[in-house]
């Protein structure tokens, strides 16, 4: 027998697999589900850490962070000072530093009364570092500026604009913090972070309504343009170790975040993935019983086939391509239901954060596929040497 | 009448071994993952109610903040005093309070010193409060009692991974310089505060604080006897707002402490096993595919039941059982397997995350459950391929090739 093409291996294989057109048709979609259900789980898990990325690096590219408190978290008992603040002010390469302090206040707007949280900040350089460090949005007014040092004026987050209180608070209004009038001069876009329900004030402000002053739970400095971020936080890290005597604080840099945040999603991600395999697992298993059958089917075709001198491997050729076509338009069809899935999904997590998109690369796409059609063959493997292995006498007598 | 029902499928079941072998083997693997990961979770969730529940359901912690999730943020709320701590003591109803201070200090053994956060605690009332905490998670040594006072319990990192020799008990180790000694080590815990944890009693810390205000992290306060713990929460919760002018604090229960944590736990272990569950459809599909072959192989048999009087319903019922049986074996056998692969899973946990504490636990209605859902599984799959078969017209059937 002469050497047979590939296009006549396909043709023998297509030829079977119409042969039962609803078992074939079961099979594939054993595997589209199966592909899909990976396909969608990759391109979320993927667009989450692209979108977290792209948050973390657009914003704070030049952010240094130092919290009080080791790696533990912090209780409530650690603070940073002013000793602290001046010394990573004073260090090359920082523009500027914000320390934040915070307490619980009673907010009363037309006659209502809440608890709030309130962050006592220096406003000199805060419109800069709102947009820069703190990443966050204006919905409407202004932020605090260097003019708003002394007076009582207050910079307040989405919720405590507009769900807190009954009525809407607009800039312009006023809240009384712990008794004393604070006119709002700005509202926050949403963060869906704790500051939502809270608000900024200046520093001299917080010292006058909240008696405290100089316990900072966290400090954010702007890095200058082309400066080495790393080195500098090293350089954070070695004279707050020299003021405060011991590492009793962290400093963290966008690259750490990231890399903590990239952490957990990878974890959980990796979890979800494998488990989603497993739905492959099954499919393959689909795959393998699909070509059982097609091989006792046609045990006749094969004797004839090896009567007239067909080798081993070419039958194996024969079950082997039809167990990867099996694959492919699996493979085919599931990256496209699969992408119908992940977009319904990325819908519904846009409703809750704006920016995020969900991942879809070329690799994406050639690599499920190829994994499909491995996926084919591997489980068409068995059956396919079954069918080679037949002896042509009796395979003819049956 | 239906044991023959039964014999018949049956037979077509055992007719194609490897095929039915096959599609059984795709519905252990879908139970199999679903009980194992079910189990896993529950284990967590269980894991956590033992914890809080060693601290007992008539306790309740306040804590300063809007949420246990401003805590979680790095933003701090003014903290507790001993002020509030007696307001707490007031409330009719409660039977006692201590508050749980939390600072950084400086440990040394040796010339090593390492900043790490420490917990004091009333070490009166530590017996009663978290004794069975400690005394179930302690590797060596004990708790503290009356009269101690430069003594610590150190966490399970603590112990062997941060010092360069192993702390045991009766070892000093130095506070911001003054000397403790160790009389217990807590087990590995699984998580880096309890690891890391170095507890010592309230009055030795004041001590630490130097002039420094001591403040509280957390209040825990017992109720009496027969006193209902929300309605008692509530109270407290009135007048600590009183007392403090704003409510900058949380009061909760053991049991809405649990909730919290288990709706994480379930929103996260719910998508994981409803992404195993896809493969439970996919085998599903295999189901299918199989009895529309067995059908299509047995078109002659049933024409020949037809013809000499089988109705409808018993050729359907024939093959629903067959489909059934299917998945009842599937889901089986998917039960006998995740038992032993939750017991393997268990031990990783144990050896690998370090929760010694962890047990995996399978809920027994969760193997009936998946013996059902299997079962189920089968007969809707067989469903469409039952109804062609009970269709044939007998006719054709016995002329089919």
């Amino acid at each position: 027998m002469e050497e047979a093409a590939v296009i006549d291996y396909v043709y023998l294989a297509w030829k079977g697999l119409r042969h039962q057109p609803l078992r074939s048709f079961l099979t594939v979609i054993a595997v589209v589900i199966g592909i899909a259900a990976v396909f969608a789980l990759i391109s979320v898990i993927q667009g989450a850490k692209e979108t977290i990325t792209h948050e973390l690096t657009e914003l704070g590219a030049n952010r240094i962070i130092v919290l009080p408190g080791t790696v533990m978290g912090n209780y409530g008992g650690d603070y940073l000072t002013d000793e602290d603040r001046e010394a990573i002010e004073s260090i090359p390469g920082i523009k500027y530093a914000i320390a934040i302090q915070t307490a619980v206040v009673s907010a009363e707007v037309g006659g209502e009364e809440r608890s709030i949280q309130v962050y006592g900040i220096d406003p000199t350089n805060f419109s800069r570092a709102f947009k820069t460090i703190i990443g966050g949005y204006l919905e409407s007014g202004r932020t605090l500026d260097r003019s708003d040092k002394g007076r009582f004026v207050i910079f307040i987050g989405n919720k405590l604009a507009h769900d807190v209180f009954d009525k809407d608070i607009l800039p312009g209004s006023t809240i009384y913090i712990n008794g004393k009038p604070f006119r709002v001069v700005g509202v926050m876009k949403e963060t869906h972070t704790p500051i939502d329900y809270g608000a900024y004030i200046p520093e001299l402000a917080f010292k006058e309504v909240t008696g405290r002053w100089g316990k900072y739970i966290r400090i954010a400095a702007e890095v200058a343009e082309g400066s080495d971020i790393e080195s500098i936080a090293e350089k954070i890290k070695r004279r707050l170790r020299a003021i405060r005597g011991a590492e009793d604080f962290r400093v963290l840099t966008s690259k750490q975040i990231l890399q903590r945040v990239n952490r957990i999603i990878t974890m959980l991600g990796a979890l979800l993935i494998v488990v989603g395999a497993i739905s492959l697992v099954v499919g393959g298993l689909g795959i393998m019983n699909t070509m059982y059958m097609s091989v006792t089917e046609r045990t006749r075709e094969i004797g004839i086939m090896k009567a007239v001198g067909a080798t081993k491997w070419q039958i194996m050729a024969i079950f082997l391509s039809e167990a990867a076509i099996i694959g492919t338009l699996g493979g085919i069809a599931g990256e496209a239901f699969g992408l119908a899935v992940a977009k319904g999904i990325e819908g519904y997590i846009q409703t809750i954060l704006e920016s995020y998109h969900i991942s879809i690369t070329p690799a994406l796409f050639i690599s499920l596929l190829a994994f499909s059609a491995v996926v084919g063959i591997v489980s068409g493997l068995l059956p396919a040497k079954m069918g080679a292995d037949l002896d042509p006498v009796e395979a003819i007598r049956q | 009448m239906i044991e023959d029902l039964f014999f018949l499928a049956w037979k077509g079941l055992t007719h194609r071994k490897i095929r039915s072998f096959l599609t059984v083997i795709s519905i252990v693997i879908g139970i199999c993952a679903i009980v194992t990961l079910t189990a896993v979770s529950k284990g967590f969730e269980a894991s956590i109610s033992a914890i809080l529940e060693q601290f007992g359901a008539d306790t309740i912690l306040i804590v300063p903040g809007k949420s246990l999730g401003t805590l979680m943020a790095g933003f701090v709320a003014a903290p507790l005093t001993d002020r509030d701590v007696d307001v707490v003591l007031r409330v009719p109803g409660v039977k006692d309070a201590a508050g749980i201070a939390a600072k950084t200090m400086i440990i040394r053994v040796g010339h090593k010193k390492v900043p790490l956060t420490v917990f004091g605690y009333e070490a009166e009332k530590f017996a009663e409060y978290y004794g069975k905490v400690t005394e179930t998670y302690m590797e060596s040594g004990r708790i503290f009692r009356k009269g101690d006072k430069y003594v610590a319990i150190i966490g399970n990192d603590v112990a062997h991974k941060i010092f360069d020799t192993d702390i045991t008990p009766g070892r000093s180790i130095y506070i911001n310089d003054k000397r403790f000694r160790v009389i217990g080590v807590l087990l590995p815990a699984g998580n880096q505060q309890d690891n890391l944890s170095v507890s010592i009693p309230i009055e030795a810390f004041k001590e630490l604080l130097g002039g420094d205000e001591l403040t509280y992290w957390a209040i825990m306060a017992k109720a009496a006897p027969g006193t209902d713990i929300t309605t008692l929460a509530e109270k407290i919760k009135k007048k600590l707002k009183q007392a403090r002018g704003a409510e900058d604090f949380q009061v909760t229960t053991s049991e809405d402490l649990l909730n919290q944590i288990n709706s994480i736990l379930g929103t996260i272990s719910a998508i994981v096993i409803a992404v195993a569950a896809i493969s439970l459809i996919v085998g599903g599909v295999g189901i299918m595919n199989t009895m529309y072959m067995s059908v299509m192989e047995r078109t002659r048999e049933i024409g020949v039941m037809k013809a000499v009087g089988a109705q409808r319903w018993q050729i359907r019922t024939i093959f629903l059982i067959e489909a059934g049986l299917i998945g009842l074996l599937g889901a089986i056998a998917g039960d006998l397997l995740a038992i032993v692969l939750v017991k393997v899973i268990e031990n990783a946990i144990r050896t690998s995350l370090g929760i010694m504490y962890y047990s995996a636990y399978i809920p027994p209605g969760v193997l009936l459950g998946a013996a059902v859902l299997g079962f189920f599984i089968g007969v809707i799959s067989g469903y469409l391929p039952a109804r062609r078969a009970a269709r044939l017209n007998p006719v054709e059937a016995l002329r089919y090739e």
